[in-house]
């Protein structure tokens, strides 16, 4: 049978900043979120104050202040850089890889590796992860992809080793009747509710029940979940895809109520989404805009989303016609004296460059359009992010997304390049 | 009904697989079975490369000679996931020809070694320095002679981050 593997970098962010800063070694760290919003990475020393997944960064403020913990904006340039590094090696030493996340990945050997073996590549990788890399991981061993999950679950748990291994009839046995359902890789609150009430509290309780039952109860999707804790694999390593949509939104720093700050926030992430859109080789053929507004009222905040979309004549990775169809989309949902907290831009029906067809009324790209596009990728990407940029987008926007304490972007900058002292 | 063998037109039509020609079972030793699926994936997943998009009139005779360029990440940076570079800050590696504000270009994949010049963290900053191990003795040393010596004893946790392969300086 495959061997399924899943690697998960341990408190990734957070050994990202300790890897260029082994101050931070045995302290409390915390990740902010994009503005500062909430916690979006804990050390282990952060996580045994109390910090919780997810929580406001106000709420535990003075906790932080009390107990010396250091609080770190996203610094995505890193986490993608050091993201890149993992996976490389990850893809390089196992057979196939489904790249899951920014910090985690599913492998497969095949069935002609012996147990052993494959214990013996996850050891090696997780040595070079560290070494090379300088990230710890941790690595659960399985038969299908259900199972790896809850083994690496079990291996962040035991930190000594970093490896758990499923594959054991016994210890499998013994874990999901420990295993609460609710933890099971995509048990959300709704399903838990619906389990316990068949009965089932224990992954094992829900491994045993009748796939029919269950078929009608949650469907094919619950179905799945069932035959693969009982070690038949129903979900395999998907391949990396184009993707069949590219979105781009942020909160703003504060309440931008302004429709001219709207629509340079608005163009500015027209033009992150239509760069994006031409690294993947794609085109668009509508865009959707968004905004957000808040109330605040006695009972709470309320959030009111307005969006729209419109059809491109042509489908097109052009930023200027992208800027220009957002700005006219604008006034169809702007209102005067709402709240805005959020925006941002989605391009809609992707289809591959090489697969469109001329339209006989609006006939093709302009080949002048594309060279001007890729001149203007090319000239980003030699002389720094947004050198040359559209200014519909704003010269000076105070809209911008707040990172006040960001970490240098060790890997990306050469002027932010981590110091070896020689002191 | 007849149970088992051959069924007219069952299956897919031969060559319409994932190679997109006929194949067939072969028996090979366990140990070469990676090696075979290896050469295998090359041959079909690998996308050939042209540097040419003539379509029409007399192809460059440069076009030959012109598709390999010196590239520095080739000579300088041997295992990429593996490295980094550092800004030098501080005088202390002057005779290693290491000047402040050089750029370093540190491998961590490779085991450091009595000489080498290494990245280590010490007291929670990274320092720039040759690396000495005399049986016991463990020194980090300064290239430098208005620097002492760092010696590592007992109580002082010495946690080599990389070694230095190659110093970038703006002559």
């Amino acid at each position: 049978m495959t061997h399924y593997i899943l690697v998960d970098c341990n408190n990734f962010y957070v050994s990202c900043e300790r890897l260029f800063d082994p101050r931070l070694e045995g302290k409390p760290v915390i990740v902010l979120s994009n503005n500062d919003g909430c916690v979006v990475a804990r050390s282990q020393e952060a996580k045994k104050l109390g910090i919780k997944m997810g929580v406001a960064f106000f709420e535990v403020k003075n906790l932080c202040l009390h107990h010396n913990v250091e609080v770190y904006s996203s610094n995505y340039h890193l986490y993608g850089d050091i993201s890149q590094r993992v996976m490389q090696v990850l893809s390089d030493m196992a057979h196939d890889i489904e790249i899951y996340s920014i910090d985690e990945a599913f492998l497969t050997f095949p069935a002609y590796f012996s147990n052993e073996e494959v214990l013996a590549k996850c050891q090696e990788m997780r040595r070079v992860i560290k070494k090379w890399v300088g990230i710890p991981v941790s690595i659960g061993i399985a038969r299908t992809k259900v199972l790896a999950k809850i083994a690496n679950d079990l291996a962040k748990k035991d930190r000594t080793r970093g490896i758990f291994d499923l594959r054991d009839k016994a210890v499998l046995e013994s874990v999901l009747t420990d295993y609460p359902v609710e933890e099971i890789w995509g048990i959300g609150s709704q399903l838990k509710v619906r389990l316990r009430s068949m009965g089932a509290f224990t992954a094992a309780n829900f491994r045993d029940m009748e796939p029919t039952l269950i078929r009608k109860k949650m469907g094919v999707v619950g179905e799945r979940m069932l035959w693969e804790l009982r070690g038949v694999n129903c979900l395999p390593l998907e391949a990396y895809k184009a993707k069949k949509s590219i979105s781009c939104s942020r909160s703003f720093r504060t309440i931008v109520t302004d429709p001219v700050q709207l629509s340079e926030a608005l163009a500015t992430h027209a033009n992150t989404a239509a760069k994006k859109l031409r690294e993947q080789g794609s085109l668009a053929s509508a865009i959707c805009i968004f905004l957000e507004a808040v109330t605040h009222t006695p009972h709470g905040i309320f959030r009111r989303p307005f969006s729209v979309t419109a059809a491109f004549d042509l489908p097109t990775n052009d930023t200027a016609v992208m800027i220009e169809t957002a700005k006219k989309c604008l006034p169809a949902i702007y209102l005067e004296g709402q709240q805005y907290k959020k925006c941002g831009v989605i391009l809609l029906d992707l289809l591959p460059e090489d697969k469109v067809i001329p339209d006989l009324f609006y006939g093709s790209i302009s080949p002048k359009r594309e060279r001007l596009m890729s001149t203007y990728d090319a000239l980003n990407k030699r002389f720094g992010k947004n050198k040359v940029f559209f200014a519909a987008m704003g010269i000076n926007p105070k809209w911008r997304t707040r990172s006040d304490s960001r970490s240098p972007r060790y890997t990306a900058h050469w002027a932010e390049l981590a110091i070896a002292n020689a002191r | 009904m007849v149970r088992g063998g051959y069924r007219a037109n069952s299956g897919r039509p031969a060559g319409t697989g994932k190679f997109g020609e006929s194949s067939k079972a072969i028996r090979l030793p366990v140990s070469e079975i990676d090696n075979v699926m290896r050469l295998i994936q090359n041959k079909f997943y690998r996308l050939p490369f042209y540097t040419s998009t003539v379509a029409a009139g007399f192809p460059s005779p440069a076009e030959d000679e012109m598709a390999d360029k010196l590239d520095l990440n080739e000579l300088l940076v041997k295992h990429p996931t593996a490295t980094f570079f550092l800004r030098v800050s501080g005088n202390s590696m002057i005779k290693a020809g290491i000047h402040h504000n050089d750029i370093l270009i540190v491998d961590r994949s490779i085991e450091p070694a009595n000489g080498k010049v290494v990245i280590a963290a010490v007291n929670g900053e990274l320092t720039v320095k040759r690396l000495s191990i005399n049986g016991k003795k463990i020194q980090l040393l300064p290239e430098n002679d208005a620097y002492p010596p760092i010696n590592i004893t007992e109580g002082i946790e010495l946690h080599i981050w990389g070694v230095v392969t190659n110093v970038i300086h703006t002559v």
